[in-house]
Order: C-alpha cells, then sequence, then structure tokens
C-alpha cells in the first residue's frame, strides 16, 4: 500500500535564458482531479549556476502559480539571489500559501522565472518540477466523538 | 498499478510546439500506451503567446485534433476548433469528443500510440509557440454491452 501515498509528478518544459529585468511564464499542468501541491523544485540544467550566487540582490526568482501570476495566486517561490543552483542540481520552492496548493480539477499550474536586475546566471535546459497527491486535507479538523448517550 | 492512479487520471502531454503556418499542419506523438486505458479528457494549453487561436476570425483558423495510431478521420479520438474562439496566455481549451466514433477512439488498447495534430487553416493568424496537448487516461475500460436485469432464482 506504500504506493497509496505515492505523488505524481509533473515537468514544465525547459526553458531558456532570462535576461536580465524580464520573466518569462509557462503552463506546466492542468490538474486533472482535486489535489494538493506536496513539493514543487527549480532544477537546473547543465549551465555552470542557473542563479547569482555571489550576487546580495536580485539574481532570479523562480514561482509557481495557479490559474494567473500575480501575488495572491501564488503557491511557492524560490529566491535565487545569493544562493547558487549548481549544474544538475535543484532548489525546493518554499511555499507560499497553503490554500493556493489545493487545486481543483481544472486548474492550470503555472511557472514563471523572474531574471533580476543582478542576473547574471544561465537557466537554459532548466525546468519547473511539480509534486501532488491527489484529494486534499482542507476540511476542519473533526471534532471528538462522544460516544452514545 | 499505483493506487493513485485509481484516484485519479494519468496524465499525458505533448513536449511544446512551435507556431503553425498558413494552411499547414504539425503532428506530435503524446504517448504510447502501456495498459488499456480511455480518454476522459483532453486540453489545448496556450503558452504565452497572445493567442493561439484566432478568436475574431470565423473563417478556419487553428484547429487541434487527437488521433489513435494514426491521423486520419477515422481516428479522430477528439476536437477543438480555434475559430471564433480565442485561447488566451496561459488559458486552455478542452478538446471535444468527436462523436461516436471519438468515444470508441477514445477506448485505448496497450500499445496504442497517441497523436496530436495542429492545423493552421487559411485564416490562422494566431501564433501557437510554446503551446501544447494534455490528455487525462483512466486506465481500463468499459466496452461490453450493457448487463441484463437478472431475474432471480425460479
Amino acid at each position: 500500500m506504500g504506493d497509496l501515498y505515492a505523488t505524481q509528478t509533473f515537468r514544465s518544459a525547459t526553458i531558456g535564458s532570462v535576461a536580465t529585468d524580464s520573466s518569462t511564464y509557462f503552463p506546466i499542468v492542468r490538474v486533472p482531479a482535486f489535489a494538493q501541491i506536496m513539493n514543487a523544485r527549480f532544477i537546473n540544467g547543465t549551465v555552470s549556476s542557473a542563479t547569482s550566487g555571489t550576487s546580495g540582490s536580485t539574481g532570479i526568482i523562480v514561482n509557481l502559480y495557479k490559474n494567473a501570476y500575480g501575488t495572491a495566486s501564488l503557491i511557492g517561490s524560490f529566491n535565487g539571489s545569493g544562493t547558487a543552483v549548481a549544474t544538475l542540481a535543484s532548489a525546493t520552492l518554499v511555499t507560499s500559501s497553503t490554500a493556493n496548493a489545493r487545486c481543483n480539477a481544472g486548474d492550470l499550474l503555472i511557472g514563471e522565472v523572474v531574471g533580476g536586475a543582478d542576473n547574471n546566471g544561465s537557466q537554459a535546459g532548466a525546468f519547473i518540477e511539480v509534486d501532488f497527491l491527489y484529494g486534499d486535507s482542507s476540511k476542519t479538523t473533526p471534532t471528538a466523538g462522544t460516544g452514545p448517550a | 498499478m499505483a493506487q493513485y492512479e485509481r484516484l485519479g487520471p494519468k496524465v499525458l502531454r505533448s513536449a511544446t510546439f512551435a507556431s503553425v503556418a498558413t494552411n499547414s499542419s504539425s503532428y506530435m506523438p503524446i504517448g504510447r500506451m502501456s495498459q488499456a486505458g480511455q480518454v476522459v479528457a483532453a486540453y489545448f494549453i496556450n503558452g504565452t503567446t497572445s493567442s493561439a487561436t484566432s478568436g475574431t476570425t470565423t473563417g478556419s483558423s487553428a484547429s487541434v485534433v487527437l488521433y489513435k495510431n494514426a491521423s486520419s478521420a477515422g481516428s479522430i479520438i477528439a476536437t477543438f476548433n480555434g475559430s471564433g474562439t480565442a485561447v488566451a496566455t496561459l488559458a486552455s481549451a478542452t478538446l471535444v469528443t468527436s462523436g461516436t466514433a471519438g468515444t470508441v477512439n477514445g477506448k485505448l488498447a496497450a500499445g496504442d500510440l497517441i497523436i496530436g495534430g495542429v492545423k493552421g487553416g487559411a485564416a490562422n493568424n494566431g501564433s501557437q509557440l510554446g503551446a501544447f496537448i494534455q490528455v487525462d487516461i483512466v486506465y481500463g475500460y468499459v466496452d461490453g454491452t450493457v448487463p441484463s436485469a437478472a431475474t432471480g432464482p425460479a
């Protein structure tokens, strides 16, 4: 029964390098059934570094959205400023909104890579990977049973 | 079979494709079935171009077709005709099952190849760059006759 808990994994298409002060958006998948995002990662391709590890300012930011790109739709993000993501390595997107991570059938997951002012890495060949489980736990915690009167 | 695949569909996606020229077609393999299954949904998902179809055109814009094993009329599972229907940036459109034939073709045996097609019609003025086709499949299918009513013991 271990695979009862296995996640379904989707990857975006690989992306090209993002210019400084620019963004790229791309659809990842339309969720087929009620599901919850469990993990999301930015996975680097074969360039030496996809993010600006030596920059203390704005390198790149990787975002995962539900249905539309905007703060209210953010599921998770990773800020690459000061954090190098080496060749064939990955970085975890940190959940921004647990509520947004709960998806209905038909919700569209959208990825974004933002090239900040100090973006000096290359994102060519990188992609975003999303793990989700069907079903979710959005209901309130059941109250304790009181048993028969 | 993994348990989660009993609870929700298996999802296959095509590679992203480039823009299709007017009066031209692009075909792409999406997946070969590992076991019997049934197509329960299919979508055309737009990338970042402003519109993948010609919403203002009433003539032949781009159409999206899903096939089983061969790109021919007899193999169509489902279609979406973008003429007069804009599919905006980061949005999607549902492919509609092509009648009874589509329902039959939507039942897949192990080894069947799912093929996507995008046809740029005479009035295609959209861009399909970065778009892809998504297919949702549930393993197993029902193709027998409806059971007759039980008569109970004599």
